[in-house]
Protein backbone atom coordinates (compact mmCIF):
# COMPACT_ATOMS: atom_id res chain seq x y z
CA UNK A 1 0.00 0.00 0.00
CA UNK A 2 1.60 3.25 -1.16
CA UNK A 3 1.09 5.98 1.20
CA UNK A 4 3.10 9.63 1.02
CA UNK A 5 5.81 8.72 3.45
CA UNK A 6 6.56 5.54 1.40
CA UNK A 7 6.77 7.37 -1.70
CA UNK A 8 8.72 10.16 -0.22
CA UNK A 9 11.49 7.25 0.87
CA UNK A 10 11.96 5.12 -1.71
CA UNK A 11 12.10 8.58 -3.54
CA UNK A 12 16.00 7.95 -3.14
CA UNK A 13 17.35 10.32 -5.41
CA UNK A 14 15.42 13.01 -4.30
CA UNK A 15 16.47 12.52 -0.53
CA UNK A 16 18.00 15.43 0.02
CA UNK A 17 19.48 18.83 -1.21
CA UNK A 18 22.83 19.81 -2.98
CA UNK A 19 25.05 20.90 -0.50
CA UNK A 20 25.70 23.83 -2.18
CA UNK A 21 22.30 24.88 -1.03
CA UNK A 22 22.63 23.87 2.51
CA UNK A 23 26.10 25.65 3.11
CA UNK A 24 23.89 28.76 1.15
CA UNK A 25 21.41 28.49 3.62
CA UNK A 26 23.80 28.39 6.79
CA UNK A 27 25.65 31.22 5.53
CA UNK A 28 22.61 33.87 4.70
CA UNK A 29 21.26 32.49 8.00
CA UNK A 30 24.24 33.39 10.27
CA UNK A 31 24.67 37.13 11.24
CA UNK A 32 28.39 36.68 10.86
CA UNK A 33 28.97 36.19 7.38
CA UNK A 34 29.23 38.77 5.23
CA UNK A 35 27.99 39.35 1.26
CA UNK A 36 31.49 38.14 0.43
CA UNK A 37 31.16 35.02 2.12
CA UNK A 38 28.01 34.03 0.18
CA UNK A 39 29.35 35.32 -3.50
CA UNK A 40 32.32 33.23 -2.26
CA UNK A 41 29.97 29.81 -1.98
CA UNK A 42 28.21 30.94 -4.69
CA UNK A 43 31.62 31.02 -7.09
CA UNK A 44 32.21 28.00 -6.49
CA UNK A 45 29.74 26.38 -8.66
CA UNK A 46 30.17 27.99 -11.87
CA UNK A 47 27.12 26.22 -13.51
CA UNK A 48 24.83 28.11 -10.40
CA UNK A 49 27.10 31.64 -10.89
CA UNK A 50 25.99 31.73 -14.35
CA UNK A 51 22.66 31.19 -14.62
CA UNK A 52 21.95 33.52 -11.27
CA UNK A 53 24.36 35.88 -13.16
CA UNK A 54 21.96 35.10 -16.14
CA UNK A 55 19.16 36.29 -14.34
CA UNK A 56 20.02 39.23 -12.38
CA UNK A 57 20.40 40.83 -16.31
CA UNK A 58 16.87 39.21 -17.20
CA UNK A 59 13.23 40.87 -17.19
CA UNK A 60 13.14 39.78 -13.57
CA UNK A 61 14.51 42.96 -12.60
CA UNK A 62 15.06 45.32 -15.68
CA UNK A 63 18.22 46.74 -13.78
CA UNK A 64 20.01 49.86 -16.21
CA UNK A 65 23.40 48.12 -16.05
CA UNK A 66 24.99 45.26 -16.23
CA UNK A 67 25.79 43.07 -13.42
CA UNK A 68 28.68 41.37 -14.37
CA UNK A 69 30.54 39.93 -10.33
CA UNK A 70 28.11 38.02 -8.15
CA UNK A 71 29.32 40.21 -5.68
CA UNK A 72 27.46 42.65 -7.11
CA UNK A 73 24.13 40.48 -7.97
CA UNK A 74 24.63 39.73 -4.17
CA UNK A 75 24.32 43.18 -3.25
CA UNK A 76 21.47 44.49 -5.44
CA UNK A 77 19.46 41.23 -5.54
CA UNK A 78 19.78 40.46 -1.25
CA UNK A 79 21.05 37.32 -0.02
CA UNK A 80 17.92 35.41 0.89
CA UNK A 81 16.08 36.05 -2.76
CA UNK A 82 19.37 34.81 -4.30
CA UNK A 83 19.46 31.57 -1.98
CA UNK A 84 15.80 30.83 -3.16
CA UNK A 85 16.58 31.53 -6.82
CA UNK A 86 19.44 29.09 -6.37
CA UNK A 87 17.12 26.78 -5.04
CA UNK A 88 15.00 27.04 -7.90
CA UNK A 89 17.14 26.62 -10.76
CA UNK A 90 18.86 23.67 -9.00
CA UNK A 91 16.20 21.39 -7.85
CA UNK A 92 14.91 20.93 -11.61
CA UNK A 93 18.65 18.95 -12.08
CA UNK A 94 17.00 16.50 -9.66
CA UNK A 95 14.16 15.77 -11.19
CA UNK A 96 16.31 14.60 -14.94
CA UNK A 97 15.37 10.83 -14.98
CA UNK A 98 11.43 11.42 -13.99
CA UNK A 99 9.50 9.72 -16.96
CA UNK A 100 7.96 11.04 -20.10
CA UNK A 101 5.49 8.91 -20.67
CA UNK A 102 2.70 9.98 -18.04
CA UNK A 103 2.81 13.48 -18.14
CA UNK A 104 5.41 15.36 -20.50
CA UNK A 105 8.22 16.55 -18.34
CA UNK A 106 8.54 19.89 -20.91
CA UNK A 107 4.57 20.17 -20.30
CA UNK A 108 5.15 19.74 -16.83
CA UNK A 109 7.70 22.42 -15.96
CA UNK A 110 5.98 24.86 -18.18
CA UNK A 111 3.08 24.86 -15.74
CA UNK A 112 4.99 24.94 -12.75
CA UNK A 113 7.62 27.65 -13.95
CA UNK A 114 4.60 29.70 -15.41
CA UNK A 115 2.77 29.28 -11.80
CA UNK A 116 6.00 30.43 -10.57
CA UNK A 117 6.52 33.34 -12.24
CA UNK A 118 2.63 34.44 -11.59
CA UNK A 119 2.97 33.89 -7.82
CA UNK A 120 6.70 35.95 -8.56
CA UNK A 121 4.50 39.06 -10.33
CA UNK A 122 1.63 38.95 -7.69
CA UNK A 123 3.43 39.15 -4.34
CA UNK A 124 5.33 41.96 -6.11
CA UNK A 125 2.20 43.88 -6.15
CA UNK A 126 1.84 43.58 -2.41
CA UNK A 127 5.24 44.58 -2.00
CA UNK A 128 6.54 41.48 -0.55
CA UNK A 129 9.88 41.72 0.31
CA UNK A 130 11.17 38.53 -1.14
CA UNK A 131 9.55 37.74 -3.96
CA UNK A 132 11.35 34.73 -4.76
CA UNK A 133 10.41 32.75 -2.37
CA UNK A 134 6.87 32.55 -3.90
CA UNK A 135 8.84 32.15 -7.15
CA UNK A 136 10.04 28.83 -5.72
CA UNK A 137 6.53 27.73 -3.93
CA UNK A 138 5.38 28.42 -7.23
CA UNK A 139 7.69 26.38 -9.37
CA UNK A 140 7.37 23.18 -6.74
CA UNK A 141 3.70 23.63 -5.73
CA UNK A 142 2.91 20.10 -8.00
CA UNK A 143 6.48 17.91 -7.60
CA UNK A 144 4.17 15.82 -5.73
CA UNK A 145 3.00 14.40 -8.83
CA UNK A 146 6.35 13.66 -10.68
CA UNK A 147 7.03 11.42 -7.31
CA UNK A 148 3.52 9.94 -8.15
CA UNK A 149 4.00 9.40 -11.80
CA UNK A 150 7.53 7.79 -11.22
CA UNK A 151 6.57 5.23 -8.42
CA UNK A 152 3.30 4.38 -9.26
CA UNK A 153 2.47 5.12 -13.28
CA UNK A 154 -0.59 2.46 -13.76
CA UNK A 155 -2.16 4.17 -10.92
CA UNK A 156 -1.51 7.46 -12.31
CA UNK A 157 -2.51 6.62 -15.76
CA UNK A 158 -5.85 5.85 -14.14
CA UNK A 159 -6.44 8.85 -12.03
CA UNK A 160 -5.80 10.91 -15.71
CA UNK A 161 -8.07 9.08 -17.76
CA UNK A 162 -10.91 8.88 -14.95
CA UNK A 163 -10.58 13.10 -14.57
CA UNK A 164 -10.96 13.23 -18.44
CA UNK A 165 -13.53 10.74 -19.21
CA UNK A 166 -15.52 12.55 -16.30
CA UNK A 167 -13.87 16.26 -16.83
CA UNK A 168 -13.32 16.09 -13.21
CA UNK A 169 -10.39 17.80 -11.11
CA UNK A 170 -7.26 15.33 -11.14
CA UNK A 171 -6.50 16.49 -7.36
CA UNK A 172 -9.88 14.67 -6.27
CA UNK A 173 -9.80 12.02 -7.96
CA UNK A 174 -5.79 11.44 -6.81
CA UNK A 175 -7.51 11.48 -3.24
CA UNK A 176 -10.33 8.97 -4.29
CA UNK A 177 -8.42 5.98 -5.52
CA UNK A 178 -5.23 6.76 -3.69
CA UNK A 179 -6.24 8.46 -0.32
CA UNK A 180 -3.96 11.26 -0.54
CA UNK A 181 -2.92 13.70 -3.34
CA UNK A 182 -0.15 15.05 -4.57
CA UNK A 183 -0.07 18.55 -2.39
CA UNK A 184 0.54 15.60 0.13
CA UNK A 185 3.59 14.15 -1.67
CA UNK A 186 5.17 17.55 -2.36
CA UNK A 187 4.65 18.73 1.15
CA UNK A 188 6.03 15.61 2.68
CA UNK A 189 9.17 16.57 0.31
CA UNK A 190 10.07 19.91 0.87
CA UNK A 191 9.61 19.10 5.01
CA UNK A 192 12.25 16.33 4.16
CA UNK A 193 14.32 19.08 2.57
CA UNK A 194 14.26 21.22 5.64
CA UNK A 195 12.84 23.58 3.09
CA UNK A 196 11.01 26.92 5.28
CA UNK A 197 7.51 25.98 7.04
CA UNK A 198 5.87 28.69 4.34
CA UNK A 199 6.85 27.31 1.36
CA UNK A 200 6.54 23.88 2.87
CA UNK A 201 2.70 24.63 3.63
CA UNK A 202 2.12 26.63 0.46
CA UNK A 203 2.96 23.31 -1.29
CA UNK A 204 0.92 21.16 0.92
CA UNK A 205 -2.28 23.10 0.79
CA UNK A 206 -2.37 24.48 -2.54
CA UNK A 207 -5.88 23.33 -3.35
CA UNK A 208 -7.04 23.82 -0.18
CA UNK A 209 -5.44 27.29 1.58
CA UNK A 210 -8.55 27.62 4.39
CA UNK A 211 -7.35 24.25 6.06
CA UNK A 212 -3.96 26.15 7.70
CA UNK A 213 -6.34 27.12 10.57
CA UNK A 214 -3.87 30.34 10.40
CA UNK A 215 -3.52 32.59 7.35
CA UNK A 216 -0.75 32.44 5.01
CA UNK A 217 0.07 34.88 2.16
CA UNK A 218 2.60 32.40 0.41
CA UNK A 219 -0.39 29.63 0.18
CA UNK A 220 -2.96 31.99 -1.23
CA UNK A 221 -0.89 33.26 -3.65
CA UNK A 222 0.33 30.32 -4.63
CA UNK A 223 -3.52 29.03 -5.21
CA UNK A 224 -4.83 31.67 -6.96
CA UNK A 225 -1.39 31.75 -9.08
CA UNK A 226 -2.07 27.93 -9.81
CA UNK A 227 -5.83 28.88 -11.01
CA UNK A 228 -4.78 31.57 -13.22
CA UNK A 229 -2.40 29.16 -15.03
CA UNK A 230 -4.06 26.15 -15.32
CA UNK A 231 -7.14 29.22 -16.84
CA UNK A 232 -4.43 30.47 -19.79
CA UNK A 233 -3.38 26.92 -20.42
CA UNK A 234 0.25 27.35 -20.31
CA UNK A 235 1.69 23.60 -19.93
CA UNK A 236 -0.06 21.41 -17.29
CA UNK A 237 0.95 18.79 -14.90
CA UNK A 238 -2.01 16.61 -15.65
CA UNK A 239 -5.07 18.80 -14.80
CA UNK A 240 -7.08 19.53 -17.48
CA UNK A 241 -9.71 21.34 -15.38
CA UNK A 242 -9.69 24.69 -13.42
CA UNK A 243 -9.08 23.86 -9.88
CA UNK A 244 -11.22 24.91 -7.34
CA UNK A 245 -11.23 28.61 -6.04
CA UNK A 246 -11.05 29.51 -2.41
CA UNK A 247 -12.90 32.94 -2.17
CA UNK A 248 -10.74 33.64 1.28
CA UNK A 249 -7.27 33.29 -0.41
CA UNK A 250 -8.58 35.76 -2.37
CA UNK A 251 -9.76 38.19 -0.20
CA UNK A 252 -6.37 37.78 2.10
CA UNK A 253 -4.57 38.44 -0.86
CA UNK A 254 -6.39 41.78 -1.13
CA UNK A 255 -5.70 43.07 -4.61
CA UNK A 256 -8.10 44.33 -7.22
CA UNK A 257 -9.35 42.36 -9.51
CA UNK A 258 -7.52 44.47 -12.12
CA UNK A 259 -4.35 43.42 -11.78
CA UNK A 260 -5.25 40.52 -13.72
CA UNK A 261 -4.59 41.75 -16.99
CA UNK A 262 -1.56 43.46 -15.94
CA UNK A 263 -0.27 40.46 -14.75
CA UNK A 264 -0.27 38.24 -17.42
CA UNK A 265 1.03 41.21 -19.91
CA UNK A 266 4.05 40.76 -17.35
CA UNK A 267 3.97 36.91 -16.99
CA UNK A 268 4.27 36.86 -21.06
CA UNK A 269 6.96 39.40 -20.79
CA UNK A 270 8.89 37.49 -18.39
CA UNK A 271 8.05 33.50 -19.07
CA UNK A 272 10.52 32.87 -21.76
CA UNK A 273 13.41 34.30 -19.91
CA UNK A 274 12.60 32.51 -17.02
CA UNK A 275 11.88 29.01 -18.96
CA UNK A 276 15.80 29.71 -20.38
CA UNK A 277 17.28 29.91 -17.02
CA UNK A 278 15.11 26.94 -15.32
CA UNK A 279 15.23 24.61 -17.97
CA UNK A 280 18.83 25.66 -20.26
CA UNK A 281 18.50 22.35 -21.77
CA UNK A 282 15.21 22.77 -23.53
CA UNK A 283 15.94 26.47 -24.79
CA UNK B 1 -19.91 54.99 -15.02
CA UNK B 2 -18.05 51.94 -14.56
CA UNK B 3 -14.58 51.18 -13.37
CA UNK B 4 -12.56 50.69 -16.46
CA UNK B 5 -9.32 48.63 -16.78
CA UNK B 6 -6.24 50.89 -17.61
CA UNK B 7 -5.55 49.45 -21.22
CA UNK B 8 -8.78 50.44 -21.72
CA UNK B 9 -9.06 53.97 -21.31
CA UNK B 10 -8.79 56.21 -24.07
CA UNK B 11 -8.11 59.87 -24.15
CA UNK B 12 -11.27 61.71 -24.24
CA UNK B 13 -13.14 59.79 -21.51
CA UNK B 14 -14.18 61.64 -18.67
CA UNK B 15 -13.09 60.38 -14.72
CA UNK B 16 -16.70 60.17 -12.91
CA UNK B 17 -14.38 59.80 -9.69
CA UNK B 18 -10.86 60.59 -8.51
CA UNK B 19 -7.78 58.84 -9.76
CA UNK B 20 -6.48 57.39 -6.98
CA UNK B 21 -2.78 55.69 -6.40
CA UNK B 22 -2.60 52.76 -4.26
CA UNK B 23 -1.54 54.72 -1.50
CA UNK B 24 -4.55 56.79 -1.60
CA UNK B 25 -2.71 59.80 -2.90
CA UNK B 26 -5.15 61.66 -6.03
CA UNK B 27 -3.39 61.87 -9.55
CA UNK B 28 -6.21 63.21 -11.18
CA UNK B 29 -9.55 64.85 -10.29
CA UNK B 30 -12.84 63.76 -10.94
CA UNK B 31 -14.92 65.36 -13.85
CA UNK B 32 -11.45 65.91 -16.09
CA UNK B 33 -11.69 64.50 -19.16
CA UNK B 34 -8.18 61.96 -20.21
CA UNK B 35 -5.56 63.14 -22.32
CA UNK B 36 -3.18 60.50 -23.91
CA UNK B 37 -0.45 62.15 -21.15
CA UNK B 38 -3.03 61.17 -18.35
CA UNK B 39 -3.34 57.98 -18.98
CA UNK B 40 0.64 57.89 -19.87
CA UNK B 41 1.42 59.19 -16.58
CA UNK B 42 -1.63 56.17 -14.94
CA UNK B 43 0.92 53.66 -16.07
CA UNK B 44 4.40 54.48 -14.98
CA UNK B 45 2.34 55.23 -11.46
CA UNK B 46 1.26 51.72 -11.38
CA UNK B 47 -2.25 52.55 -11.81
CA UNK B 48 -4.61 49.82 -12.98
CA UNK B 49 -8.37 50.78 -12.93
CA UNK B 50 -10.63 53.99 -13.10
CA UNK B 51 -13.94 55.25 -13.14
CA UNK B 52 -15.04 56.72 -16.01
CA UNK B 53 -18.70 58.47 -17.10
CA UNK B 54 -21.13 57.16 -19.28
CA UNK B 55 -19.90 53.79 -20.04
CA UNK B 56 -19.93 50.48 -17.76
CA UNK B 57 -17.11 47.55 -17.70
CA UNK B 58 -19.92 45.24 -19.69
CA UNK B 59 -20.40 47.55 -22.93
CA UNK B 60 -16.16 47.74 -23.03
CA UNK B 61 -16.11 43.99 -23.01
CA UNK B 62 -19.19 43.78 -25.36
CA UNK B 63 -17.30 45.92 -27.87
CA UNK B 64 -13.79 44.18 -27.41
CA UNK B 65 -16.13 41.22 -28.84
CA UNK B 66 -18.14 42.25 -31.45
CA UNK B 67 -16.22 41.59 -34.26
CA UNK B 68 -15.86 38.17 -33.67
CA UNK B 69 -17.97 35.45 -35.00
CA UNK B 70 -20.93 34.01 -33.17
CA UNK B 71 -19.52 30.86 -33.95
CA UNK B 72 -15.93 31.25 -32.76
CA UNK B 73 -17.11 33.05 -29.37
CA UNK B 74 -19.82 30.35 -28.84
CA UNK B 75 -17.15 27.59 -29.45
CA UNK B 76 -14.95 29.87 -26.99
CA UNK B 77 -17.58 29.90 -24.15
CA UNK B 78 -18.54 26.40 -24.06
CA UNK B 79 -14.73 24.85 -24.18
CA UNK B 80 -13.73 27.83 -21.43
CA UNK B 81 -16.73 27.04 -19.42
CA UNK B 82 -16.08 23.13 -19.32
CA UNK B 83 -12.94 24.20 -18.09
CA UNK B 84 -14.17 26.21 -15.35
CA UNK B 85 -17.08 24.10 -14.14
CA UNK B 86 -15.10 23.03 -10.87
CA UNK B 87 -14.66 26.74 -9.89
CA UNK B 88 -17.35 29.35 -8.73
CA UNK B 89 -17.96 31.70 -12.00
CA UNK B 90 -20.28 34.36 -9.71
CA UNK B 91 -17.01 35.32 -7.90
CA UNK B 92 -15.91 38.57 -9.47
CA UNK B 93 -12.24 37.05 -9.72
CA UNK B 94 -12.81 34.00 -12.13
CA UNK B 95 -15.64 35.97 -13.97
CA UNK B 96 -12.73 38.47 -15.22
CA UNK B 97 -10.61 35.38 -15.83
CA UNK B 98 -13.20 33.82 -17.86
CA UNK B 99 -13.72 36.66 -20.41
CA UNK B 100 -9.95 37.02 -20.38
CA UNK B 101 -9.56 33.36 -21.42
CA UNK B 102 -12.69 33.83 -24.03
CA UNK B 103 -11.32 36.99 -25.19
CA UNK B 104 -7.64 35.13 -25.18
CA UNK B 105 -9.20 31.75 -26.98
CA UNK B 106 -11.05 33.99 -29.93
CA UNK B 107 -8.01 35.56 -30.65
CA UNK B 108 -6.04 32.70 -30.96
CA UNK B 109 -8.84 31.03 -33.27
CA UNK B 110 -8.75 33.98 -35.32
CA UNK B 111 -5.00 33.67 -35.66
CA UNK B 112 -4.65 30.32 -36.91
CA UNK B 113 -7.76 31.09 -39.31
CA UNK B 114 -5.95 34.07 -40.35
CA UNK B 115 -2.76 32.04 -41.16
CA UNK B 116 -4.59 29.02 -42.97
CA UNK B 117 -6.26 31.68 -45.37
CA UNK B 118 -2.90 33.22 -46.39
CA UNK B 119 -1.97 29.59 -46.67
CA UNK B 120 -4.60 29.00 -48.72
CA UNK B 121 -4.33 32.56 -51.37
CA UNK B 122 -0.78 32.52 -51.27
Amino acid sequence: MWTPERLVKEAKTLSSLPTIYTRLNEAVSNPWSSNRDIAGIISEDAGLAARLLRIANSAFYGFPSKIDTITRAVTVIGTQQLRDLALATSVINMFADMPNEVVSMESFWQHSIACGVTARILASYRREPNVERFFVAGLLHDVGRLIIYSKMPDIACQALEDSQSKNALLYEIEKEIMGFDHADVGGLLLRQWKIPENTVNAVAFHHKPSAIGEFQMDVSIVHIADIITNALQIGSSGEICVPSMDPNAWMQINLPKSILSPSISELKRQYDEAVKFVLPEAA
Amino acid sequence: MGVINLEDLQPGMVLAEDARHLNGRILLNSGTELTEKHIHIFKSWGLMEASIEGITKEEINAKSIEHISPEILKEAEEEIRRRFCHTELTHPFVADLFQLCVRLFTEHKARSLKNVDSRETG
